[in-house]
């Protein structure tokens, strides 16, 4: 997916040159912030939690920038995103969003219009991924998508699917933890598309 | 540059006006960081002068420690309020005097940190084996004064051999790793921070705080 084209500056890096320069910070987020927003969507499936994280991970970029060490785009970029990395994994120990960074430089969260949404589903390429999501189940066997659409979809406990299949809560648990993991190793390759 | 939905731009506009205010906020100041601090710092730290002999020390290295003479150092500009945080002193893992660190201002506003030993109340290292005191205007591992991750440096000394990490912590703790040898460390006074591993390893040093991704100081 492009983030767009970096605009030539004295130094290459946005981030270096935004120490001093709060244009070059805007020129920053605008060039990158098409990827995080797609980076948190596609792990969360949530536009407006994705436009949370997205607050909070360009706050944090904001308030380290003079630590970064690096000069090329390539460099502030995995430097980004080694910090939206971080949000997450805050967000699913947690269950929660950080936004510690954003109320130290006195910010909210981006604003959550419709357009705004609209965008963000542009972003995660809908067609292809309910594409990724086909192919994914497909490549189940029978009782391990019946499994995980019952447990998933439909919420039914084990011990009801145990009953209706004539098998043990224990076979029903092993389709449903093998189908999702079988479901995780496909629909990973369909992610990585999105940051070369 | 692709066109933003409004909210998106609107946060676009927000980040450039706290860059901006952040930028203004970190314009150097004159009067000397120490000095702005709120919380009590004097039973921390030691301001280096002459003949000053306030801390109980190990002694180490022969004969009576050498004096810094004016310009021994990179010949910048003297920097302002130097102090010795001598709550960080940590004993050397084998003998000889106690590592500590030095912290001041300098004219960029930048908050410095030096790392070396602390003996009869002077800051310096031991040089074939005599104590030389480090000129107030030695070069330090600077950062920005409002830090939010750690500023951490390392240092390799040869005689004796000896891996420094150091540095002004933002929280409160520090995990610290030397290639497969790890230690923790409570900040003291100002975030300072030193700990001392034998042997000049090249092996990766990595420091996290636990406040973003982990730092590799080179």
């Amino acid at each position: 997916m492009s983030l767009g084209p970096i605009r030539r500056r004295k130094s290459p890096c946005l981030l270096v040159a935004s120490v001093q320069d709060p244009s070059a910070f805007q020129d920053f987020y605008r060039a990158y912030v098409d990827g995080v927003v797609a980076y948190f969507t596609r792990r969360t499936f949530d536009a407006e939690l994705a436009l949370d994280l997205t607050g909070e991970t360009f706050a944090l970029a904001l308030e380290r920038r003079a630590q970064f060490r690096g000069r090329l785009p390539q460099e502030e970029q995995g430097w980004l995103f080694a910090i939206a990395r971080s949000q997450l994994y805050r967000y699913y120990r947690s269950g929660e969003v950080e936004r510690a960074a954003l109320q130290r430089v006195g910010l909210d969260a981006p604003h959550a219009t419709s357009a705004d949404l609209e965008y963000v589903e542009r972003l995660i390429d809908r067609p292809a991924l309910h594409a990724a999501v086909r192919e994914a189940l497909a490549s189940l066997t029978t009782d391990q998508a019946f499994a995980v659409c019952q447990r998933v979809l439909e919420e039914r406990s084990y011990a009801e699917m145990a009953i209706e299949l004539g098998v043990s809560e224990q076979v029903v648990r092993a389709r449903v933890s093998r189908g999702l993991k079988q479901l995780g190793e496909k629909l990973g390759d369909y992610r990585l598309q999105d940051i070369a | 540059m692709t066109d933003l939905p409004p909210g998106l731009e609107d946060f676009g506009a927000r980040l450039r006006g706290a860059a901006e205010a952040d930028i203004r906020r970190s314009r150097p100041r004159h009067r000397g960081f120490l000095r702005d601090l709120g919380f009590p710092i004097a039973a921390t730290v030691l301001t280096v002068a002459a003949g000053a002999s306030a801390v109980s020390l190990i002694d180490g290295g022969k004969g009576p420690p050498i004096r810094a003479e004016r310009g021994d150092g990179a010949g910048l500009q003297a920097p302002k309020d130097p102090g010795v945080v001598a709550a960080s002193a940590t004993p050397d893992p084998v003998d000889g005097p106690p590592w500590a660190v030095r912290v001041y201002t300098n004219d960029r506003g930048e908050e410095c940190a030096q790392v070396g030993r602390l003996r009869a109340g002077l800051f310096g290292q031991i040089q074939n084996g005599r104590f030389r005191e480090l000129p107030p205007d030695a070069p330090g591992t600077c950062g920005p004064a409002a830090r939010t991750q750690t500023l951490a440096a390392v240092e390799r000394r040869a005689d004796p051999p000896r891996t420094l990490v150091f540095g002004l912590a933002a929280a409160r703790s520090v995990n610290v790793s030397v290639g497969s040898r790890k230690a923790r460390v409570t900040p003291a006074g100002l975030g300072a921070f030193v700990v001392v591993f034998q042997g000049a390893s090249r092996a990766p040093v990595v420091v996290d705080d636990g406040n973003g991704p982990p730092q590799r100081p080179q």
